[in-house]
C-alpha cells in the first residue's frame, strides 16, 4: 500500500511539474474553456430562466475539465513519447497504473483549477441571486463529474500508448464528448442514434448530476438515481481500464512501438 | 516555368505531408472531427433557439471550418518545420518564402473546401439543412471566395510561427477568436461595440453573412460581398509586410532553431 502512495505521490510531484513548466499549455486549457463560456453566455443571454443560465455555467465549467482532463493528462504522454522516455516508465519498478492514476489526478485538479475559474467569470456577469442551488449536493455532485472524467481519461491514456500518433483521436475525443455528455444541452435532444452513445459515457451521468443539485431543477433524473449512474458506469470504467492494462502492457512491449512517433 | 515549379510545390508538399499518413487517419481529420464540431453547436442552438438556430449554427460552423483548415495549417507548416529542425533551411532558399508557405498550404485549403462540403451534407442528414432554397452557385462563389481571401489570415499566423517556439497555443487561440467574433453561431450584433469592429475587420464575417443569403436563395451581391474582398486584400497586404518584419527579426535574433 505505501508502495502504491509512494508511486503516485511521485507521479503527482512529476507531473504538477511538467505542467507547470509548460505555460502554453496551461494558457489553452484556460483560454478555451473562457472563450466557450462566452459563445454560451451570447447564446444562453435572452432566456432568463436560472435553468438556461445554469446550463451555461454548467457547460463551459465541464467543457473545460474535459479539455484538461483530455489535454493534460494524454498531452503529457505525447511529450513523453516525442521526447523517448515513455519507454522508460515501463521498464521501472513502479507500476504503470499508478503513474498514470497520478498524472489523471493533476489533470482533475487543473479541470478544477479551470471550473472555479469560470464560475467566477460567469458569476461576475449574470445575476445569480435566481439561481436556487442545493450547496451540498452541487458540491458532491462536482466531485462526481471530476471524477466521471477522470475514469474515461484514465481509460483513454492506456489506449494512447498503443497508439503512435493520437493527435487524431484527440481531436475527436475533444468535441465528441462535449457532444455525446450534454454539456451544453440536455441529452434529450439527441437523436435515438446519439442517444445510445451517450448513456454509456460516464461524463453523461456526471453533468447531469449536477443539474440535479439545482432547485427546481428540469432534469428527468433526481439526484440518487443520477449518483448511482454515476457511480456504476465509472465503476465499470476504471475496472475496464485495469483488465485493459494487463493486455496493453503486454501488446506495447510486444510490439516495441513506444518510441515510434 | 515559375508555374510548373509551383505546380510541383504543392505536389511535394502534399506527399511530404500525406505520404505517410493512413486513410483512416486522413478521415478523421477531414470528416470526424468537422462533424462533431458542428454538431455541437447546432444542437445547443436547436436546443435555444430550435430549427432555424440549428440551420444558422450549422452554415457558420461549414464555413468556419474552412478557417482552421486554411488558418492552422499554414501556422502549423513553419511550426512542424521547426519541429523537425528543417526551418533554417527552408528560411534560406533563395525562394520567396511567402509564395512557399502558400504553396505548402494549397491542399489544406482544398481540403477545407472538400471539409466545407462534408460539413454542408452532414448538415443535410443530421442537422434539418434545406436547400430547396438556395442558390448553389453564388454559395460556391462564397466558399472560394472566403478560402482565398482567408489566406491573408493564414500568412498572420504563419508569422506566429516564426517567432514564436511553441506557436500551437496561440494558434488556437488565434483560431478560436475567430469561432468566437465571426457570428458563427449567433449574430456578432449580440456583442459590445468593440468586439463588433473587431468582427467587421475579418473577411469570415462576411463570408458566413453571404453563405446564409446564399442559402436563403437571396443574392450575395451585396456590400458585404465587396467587405469580404477588401477585409481579405487589407488583411494579406498587412501580412505580407508582417511576415517580411517577422522572417528579417527571426534572422536577426537567431530564434529560427528554438525547439
Amino acid at each position: 500500500m505505501k508502495k502504491i502512495i509512494q508511486e503516485i505521490t511521485g507521479s503527482i510531484v512529476l507531473s504538477i511539474k511538467d505542467n507547470l513548466s509548460h505555460s502554453a499549455l496551461l494558457l489553452n486549457l484556460s483560454l478555451s474553456p473562457f472563450i466557450y463560456t462566452v459563445v454560451s453566455f451570447y447564446l444562453y443571454k435572452d432566456l432568463h430562466d436560472a435553468n438556461s443560465v445554469f446550463y451555461m455555467l454548467l457547460g463551459a465549467g465541464a467543457m473545460g475539465v474535459w479539455e484538461s482532463t483530455l489535454l493534460g493528462g494524454a498531452w503529457s504522454l505525447r511529450e513523453e513519447k516525442e521526447q523517448g522516455i515513455l519507454e522508460y516508465y515501463l521498464c521501472t519498478p513502479s507500476s504503470l497504473l499508478n503513474i498514470i492514476f497520478g498524472k489523471c489526478i493533476v489533470s482533475v485538479i487543473i479541470g478544477l483549477i479551470v471550473l472555479v475559474e469560470i464560475f467566477i467569470l460567469v458569476f461576475t456577469q449574470i445575476d445569480i441571486s435566481a439561481i436556487s442551488i442545493d450547496y451540498f449536493k452541487f458540491a458532491a455532485a462536482i466531485v462526481l463529474l471530476l471524477f466521471s472524467f477522470s475514469t474515461i481519461g484514465y481509460l483513454l491514456s492506456f489506449l494512447f500508448l498503443l497508439l503512435r500518433s493520437f493527435t487524431q483521436l484527440s481531436n475527436i475525443l475533444t468535441d465528441s464528448i462535449k457532444f455525446f455528455c450534454g454539456v451544453l444541452f440536455p441529452i434529450t435532444v439527441l437523436p435515438y442514434g446519439f442517444k445510445v452513445v451517450s448513456v454509456l459515457l460516464p461524463p453523461t451521468w456526471g453533468v447531469e448530476i449536477v443539474r440535479t443539485s439545482l432547485n427546481n431543477s428540469n432534469s428527468y433524473l433526481s439526484f440518487n438515481s443520477a449518483f448511482i449512474r454515476v457511480l456504476v458506469s465509472c465503476s465499470i470504467y476504471i475496472v475496464i481500464a485495469v483488465l485493459l492494462f494487463k493486455k496493453i502492457e503486454h501488446k506495447v512491449r510486444e510490439l516495441g512501438e513506444l518510441s515510434k512517433i | 516555368m515559375a508555374f510548373k515549379r509551383f505546380l510541383q510545390n504543392i505536389i511535394l508538399s502534399y506527399k511530404s505531408i500525406y505520404g505517410w499518413m493512413s486513410l483512416s487517419k486522413y478521415l478523421s481529420l477531414v470528416i470526424l472531427v468537422p462533424f462533431f464540431q458542428i454538431a455541437l453547436f447546432s444542437y445547443l442552438n436547436y436546443f435555444i433557439n430550435g430549427v432555424e438556430g440549428m440551420r444558422y449554427a450549422a452554415l457558420g460552423n461549414a464555413l468556419y471550418n474552412i478557417c482552421v483548415f486554411v488558418v492552422f495549417t499554414m501556422g502549423s507548416s513553419i511550426t512542424s518545420e521547426r519541429r523537425l529542425g528543417t526551418l533554417q533551411t527552408v528560411m534560406m532558399t533563395p525562394s520567396n518564402k511567402i509564395v512557399l508557405f502558400i504553396t505548402k498550404s494549397i491542399i489544406h485549403i482544398f481540403e477545407g473546401i472538400v471539409t466545407c462540403g462534408f460539413s454542408l451534407f452532414f448538415g443535410k442528414i443530421f442537422l434539418k439543412l434545406d436547400f430547396s432554397s438556395m442558390n448553389w452557385f453564388q454559395g460556391i462563389i462564397v466558399i472560394f471566395t472566403t478560402t482565398i481571401m482567408m489566406i491573408g489570415v493564414g500568412l498572420f499566423a504563419g508569422m506566429i510561427g516564426l517567432l514564436f517556439r511553441r506557436a500551437t497555443p496561440i494558434l488556437n487561440f488565434i483560431n478560436i477568436s475567430v469561432f468566437l467574433l465571426c457570428g458563427v453561431n449567433f449574430p456578432i450584433e449580440k456583442f459590445p461595440v468593440f468586439m463588433q469592429a473587431i468582427a467587421h475587420a475579418l473577411p469570415l464575417t462576411y463570408g458566413i453573412r453571404l453563405l446564409r443569403l446564399a442559402y436563403s436563395g437571396m443574392s450575395i451581391y451585396t456590400m458585404d460581398f465587396a467587405y469580404l474582398i477588401a477585409t481579405g486584400i487589407i488583411f494579406f497586404i498587412v501580412s505580407i509586410r508582417i511576415f517580411a518584419v517577422s522572417e528579417k527579426y527571426s534572422r536577426q535574433k537567431g530564434i529560427l532553431e528554438y525547439y
